[in-house]
């Protein structure tokens, strides 16, 4: 009952966060110059001359007089349309809407992204609890030094520095790389399409992109299990005469993970912004080059209203999931909310 | 206790870190590169970030050309130190601006409390929780389309969204110091509410502000080559470690030519980067109130010894 209401009530606090957003995004547009309700209109393959009026009043941008409406009431057309899926056509794609484009490369992002969130997660679990085990060891140190170099190494650089080294430098030995330097199959080969070509291409993208996760990560880890090493129960199972295995692994990695979990969460919207650069270096169709891309003139706004609102959504809902994830594996939180405690 | 004890005590502190060192000695290099190796560097050679050759493009380096040169043939050292020039200026501009608006917005809001505070903290949290860098993007663009490209609309993103953090900081430190005993002092003798703000609160908060300014660096930096690098920030033919960057992807397969124009500024870029975050580590551990004083004996009251409790 406690999780329902606490939930709920996050829930409520989310409808104006919606509407400001909503609000920030329409204003963005107007203040371009044009109204966004009339880019619900351009790049519309269905639409005539003779509809432009009948559709231009659907979408409240005109009144029966064919007078422009005011923009309060553009806004809430605008945002009924939205209610409705309609997110306009796209300027740059002609002859697809914002909502086809955007189902059409979401999966291979995400192709792309859910598995570099588990390596990174594999590694940094692995890295994090050694390096905290072994601390002030060689691993530690030098663990540590990698991951201050890796939060300060800009994804994009080392993209470009992954496909010299594997792409260009094997291309001009043998006249063949070792992996593909972009793309999401290859063209024109007996094995293209298939599931290990998938996965070939695929391995440059998911390192790179990893590697800033591993580094935050890797640092987050060791130091929660620098606190959970350190508290009371695991020397009481120490003293209780339970295998050092068993206490790195069981009692002390469970306690460790709660925050890292939540973290992992919360930083979701991360992997997809860093995705963008490494899309767009790798030429990957995915969803995140296809926000960069709309930028470029013509500006898609509609795809970018669309994309911007997924990752505005995207970051409200890995909060919810990070409190959700606290709420579950940490039971002192739940007492302590059900009591009524702060 | 006299202020110059104070800075030598932190001095002592910060000395401990040979990465904080290190950290300062590299960007005291990268800065005088920057501001005073570019002139020197163009008077030596007779070379400028801006003529371009393009009979001369993705030369290998020679004594004309020290890094060589880029793909219009400008010469590359040239263009790398006064991009990186750029790129610090934009990122410490901005990152002093926010931390100006921060710091106030965060000892107005912690000393003052109530519902404004309630619901900006909300605000100010769920903008945090956004990426940074689709922030920029899109506000970006936007700004960049109504009053045009430049370093000054860079600066403006950057610090109308960069503040966040550090009057976060800034309002929880307030909260824990407001009802302090000195503070109750300080009104007991007199001092106005400003007086006590923006005296003792911000002087006590100090520790907070200074590593937040250095992780704000380090950030606007990185905002910026990204940025830049997508075209979307410093715009050519003005350089920037970001988009000297972004004029290498096309001719990465081309034969006889070296990768000189995608290293070199990348290099620079993490160097300042780690730089800037070791300073900051620096500056976090030396101003850490945890580390308490501790006098040695009680004859030899001024030779202080730290201790960490």
């Amino acid at each position: 009952m406690g999780y329902l209401k606490y939930i709920l009530k996050r829930l409520f606090f989310l409808i104006p966060i919606l509407l400001l957003i909503t609000l920030t995004i329409f204003l963005l547009e107007s203040a371009m110059g044009t109204p966004p309700a009339k880019y619900l209109l351009v790049g519309n393959p269905n639409i005539t001359p003779e509809n432009v009026f009948q559709e231009s009043l659907r979408l409240g941008l005109i009144d029966q007089q064919g007078k422009p409406r005011p923009m309060l009431i553009q806004y809430l057309y605008w945002l009924k349309a939205l209610f409705q899926g309609e997110f306009g056509w796209s300027l740059r794609h002609p002859n697809y809407s914002a909502l086809e484009l955007f189902l059409t490369f979401l999966p291979n992002s995400l192709l792309m992204i859910i598995p570099s969130i588990f390596l990174s997660l594999i590694i940094s679990i692995l890295a994090g609890v050694k390096s905290a085990y072994r601390q002030n060891s060689r691993f530690d140190r030098i663990s540590m030094i990698l991951s201050s170099l890796g939060l300060s190494i800009p994804p994009y650089w080392l993209a470009l520095l992954a496909i010299i080294i594997f792409c260009v430098v094997p291309y001009r030995l043998f006249n063949f790389p070792l992996f593909p330097s972009g793309n999401i199959i290859s063209f024109g080969k007996p094995f293209a399409g298939s599931f290990w070509d998938r996965i070939w291409h695929l391995a440059l993208p998911v390192l790179v992109l990893s590697v800033t996760f591993v580094a935050t990560w890797t640092r987050y880890m060791r130091s929660s299990f620098l606190e959970v090493i350190r508290s009371d129960f695991i020397r009481t199972a120490l003293a209780k005469g339970v295998s050092e295995r068993g206490i790195i692994w069981k009692h002390a990695l469970r306690n460790a993970l709660i925050p890292l979990v939540t973290t992992v969460a919360v930083s979701i919207p991360w992997v997809f912004t860093w995705a963008i650069v490494v899309e767009t270096v790798f030429s990957y169709p995915g969803l995140c080059r296809l926000f960069y891309e709309s930028f470029f003139y013509p500006t898609d706004v509609s795809v970018l209203q669309l994309v911007v609102f997924f990752f505005l959504g995207l970051t409200v809902f890995c909060n919810l999931l990070a409190d959700t994830f606290y709420w579950w594996l940490d039971p002192r939180i739940r007492e302590q909310r059900a009591t009524g405690g702060k | 206790m006299p202020s110059h004890l104070l800075w030598s005590i932190f001095w002592r502190r910060f000395r401990r870190s040979r990465l904080a060192l290190l950290g300062l000695a590299c960007l005291l290099f990268l800065a005088l590169a920057f501001f005073l190796g570019e002139p020197l560097y163009c008077w030596i050679t007779g070379c400028d970030p801006y003529t371009i050759n393009v009979l001369n493009r993705y030369a290998f380096p020679s004594s004309q050309h020290w890094l060589g040169t880029d793909d219009q043939g400008r010469d590359l050292l040239a263009r790398l130190l006064l991009g990186g020039r750029l790129s610090v200026e934009v990122a410490f501009a901005s990152a002093f601006f926010s931390t100006l608006f921060g710091t106030f917005v965060g000892l107005i809001s912690g000393f003052y409390g109530g519902g404004w505070d309630y619901l900006l903290m909300r605000f100010v949290d769920y903008m945090l929780s956004i990426p940074w860098l689709i922030i920029y993007m899109v506000f970006g663009w936007l700004l960049f389309r109504i009053i045009g490209w430049g370093l000054w609309p860079l600066i403006l993103v950057f610090s109308l969204f960069g503040w966040m953090n550090i009057a976060r900081l800034v309002r929880g430190e307030v909260l824990l110091l407001r009802n302090s005993e000195y503070v109750e002092a300080a009104r007991s003798v007199g001092a106005t509410t400003w007086g006590i703000m923006f005296h003792h609160l911000l002087l006590n908060s100090v520790h907070i502000i200074w590593p937040s300014f250095a992780t704000l660096i380090s950030q606007n930096l990185l905002a910026e080559a990204t940025l830049s690098w997508m075209g979307m920030g410093i715009q050519e033919p003005q350089p920037s470690l970001g988009n000297i960057m972004m004029r290498e992807v096309n001719p990465l397969f081309a034969p006889g030519y070296g990768p000189f124009q995608f290293f070199y500024p990348g290099i620079t870029l993490i160097l300042l980067i780690l730089s800037v975050s070791w300073l900051g580590d620096g500056l976090r551990d030396a101003f850490d109130p945890r580390m308490v004083f501790a006098t040695t004996s009680a004859k030899n009251r001024d030779s202080f010894t730290l201790s960490s409790s």
